[in-house]
């Protein structure tokens, strides 16, 4: 019994550490009652490191780990995975009060430090999706902060969210009414209608709109992708069970954040002139949640040069290019860090 | 549940239960812990029992929890020595981060090495499972599998429910 109950032990210890999980190094940052953790992966004797601000607010950095276009990019450059406070498998007990912009900020900043700090001053590109694209915006927009950066990419990002708002619910009634012109599950896509009619001050805080785009195939433009478990490996068996991340607290997280922390106010838009670093914006052209007119907005409000601006159109994408053409979007992704590194 | 406690006060005979476990969080995270049970009442189909456990897991790049509990359970014969088994618990955890270095960077943007004192958290628990008895060269045992709900509290001005394995024995002390 004693050695039957060693052995499995020792397996599920070995097996654990051998998965793709557990690759490169892996600390906290620490900061006003947040643990962080911060996965570090791929070519760091590179010299060059993208920072990934994950989505949501309250979403999670860890489970993109795995990614093939991560892992396609870990090949060049080293990727820095990094759960925001309060969010996926942060830990700690950090206070509501600083569920802020300017908290979330400051943490970053205190990232792109201890990045410099242990690795002996990096290139660093800062990569931020969706939520993380408000983070990383707010972060360039000071001079100082942005001098520790080499390059901005952002992948679908929310800098004015009361203007993806607007086109956000332009879209999804678009689609209702396409979809109950062509007789397809009319009696839902009506409710759809109804729902926006009776909420006219909509705001993307209210979680029934994330129902309606994803339904509408907002987030992933080809629904069938979430069925592979190589392109989309978010709840694998790995993931959920043998990961370092923590599946229910990052839900757990996740619900306590999207309550608590409203950012359907946010409008970056003017500040966006500050940002005067090489700048990529990376846009699905069927995004729902924040629609593909906003890649345009930020290519314009962004105040870098011409020259040092790129747009990569991800044409079979949503809002998460990342998932669903991988190959283009680390293609894109490596052509303009090799251009500006 | 009255009459089955007015027919274990039949029998108040005190029998006290010593063992360990394989204790995992999540499914796969592993752990241990050491129990102690104390039959407080039984008959022939039902038992009353007081439990403590001490404890320990390890969800790698996560963190390790050490938790001390105390469990209020019931025991109920289904055939021959199988028993169905439920428990309630109080306890405390205490999580420290696992897998890597913390570090704090100050206002001056130096970076130190943070403590790593851990998070306290009080933890109440439901478990529920099958035990079997068993003598094992004369030694009365008890060998159990419970899966266990408990929570951890706080967790970032939150509840965190977690989900546990626990599968062990126990023998019982003269």
């Amino acid at each position: 019994m004693k050695k039957l109950v060693l052995t499995g032990l020792l397996f599920l210890s070995i097996s654990c550490q051998d998965d793709p999980f557990y690759d490169g190094d892996f600390f906290y940052l620490v900061n006003k009652d947040a643990q962080m953790p911060v996965s570090v992966r791929g070519n760091t004797s590179s010299g060059i490191f993208i920072i990934f601000l994950h989505g949501g607010p309250g979403g999670t950095a860890l489970q993109k780990i795995g990614l093939p276009a991560f892992n396609d990019l870990e090949q060049s450059y080293a990727m820095v995975f990094w759960d925001q406070r309060g969010s996926g498998s942060s830990q700690g007990n950090s206070s509501d009060k600083n569920l802020t912009l300017e908290q979330f900020v400051e943490d970053l900043d205190k990232l792109v430090d201890l990045i410099r700090n242990k690795y002996n001053s990096p290139a660093i590109f800062l990569m931020g999706h969706s939520w993380g694209g408000c983070v990383g915006t707010a972060y360039l927009t000071h001079n100082a902060r942005q001098a520790k950066v080499r390059g901005w990419i952002e992948v679908d990002g929310a800098h004015n969210n009361p203007k993806a708002d607007s086109l956000s619910l332009q879209w999804v009634t678009e689609r209702a009414a396409s979809q109950i012109a062509i007789g397809n599950n009319t009696a839902f896509w009506s409710y759809v209608l109804d729902w926006y009619s009776e909420n006219p001050n909509f705001t993307s805080d209210q979680i029934e709109h994330y129902t309606f785009v994803e339904k509408a195939n907002g987030y992933i433009y080809d629904a069938a992708l979430k069925r592979d478990p190589e392109k989309f490996p978010d709840y694998s068996f790995d993931y959920i069970f043998r990961s370092p991340a923590n599946v229910t607290a990052a839900l757990t997280n996740y619900n306590h954040v999207i309550k608590n922390f409203i950012i359907s106010d946010i409008d970056l838009s003017t500040e966006m002139k500050n940002i005067t670093l090489p700048s990529l914006i990376v846009w699905g052209e069927y995004d729902g949640i924040i629609p593909y007119p906003m890649a345009q907005h930020a290519f314009e409000s962004i105040g870098t040069t011409k020259a040092a601006k790129r747009l990569l159109t991800l044409h079979h994408s949503a809002h998460n290019g990342f998932y669903e053409e991988p190959e283009i979007f680390a293609a894109g992704v490596r052509a303009f860090i090799e251009e500006f590194k | 549940m009255c009459c089955f406690a007015s027919a274990a006060q039949n029998d108040t005979s005190v029998v006290h239960y010593a063992g360990f476990s394989y204790f995992s969080e999540g499914g796969f995270y592993p752990g241990f812990a050491f129990n102690y049970e104390r039959t407080l009442l039984a008959n022939k189909t039902f038992e009353m029992t007081a439990a403590a456990r001490a404890g320990s897991y390890f969800h790698y790049r996560n963190h390790t929890g050490v938790f001390i509990m105390i469990q209020s359970g019931q025991r109920i014969r289904l055939y021959k020595n199988l028993f169905y088994e439920h428990y309630l618990g109080i306890g405390y955890l205490h999580t420290f981060l696992n897998g890597g270095d913390a570090y704090y960077v100050d206002a001056a943007g130096q970076v130190h090495k943070a403590s790593n004192g851990g998070n306290p958290h009080f933890m109440p628990s439901v478990s529920f499972g099958l035990s079997y008895n068993v003598d094992v060269l004369k030694y009365p045992l008890r060998v159990f599998a419970r899966p266990m709900i408990f929570w951890q509290i706080p967790f970032n001005r939150s509840e965190l429910v977690q989900y546990g394995f626990e599968i062990g024995t126990n023998v019982r002390l003269k």
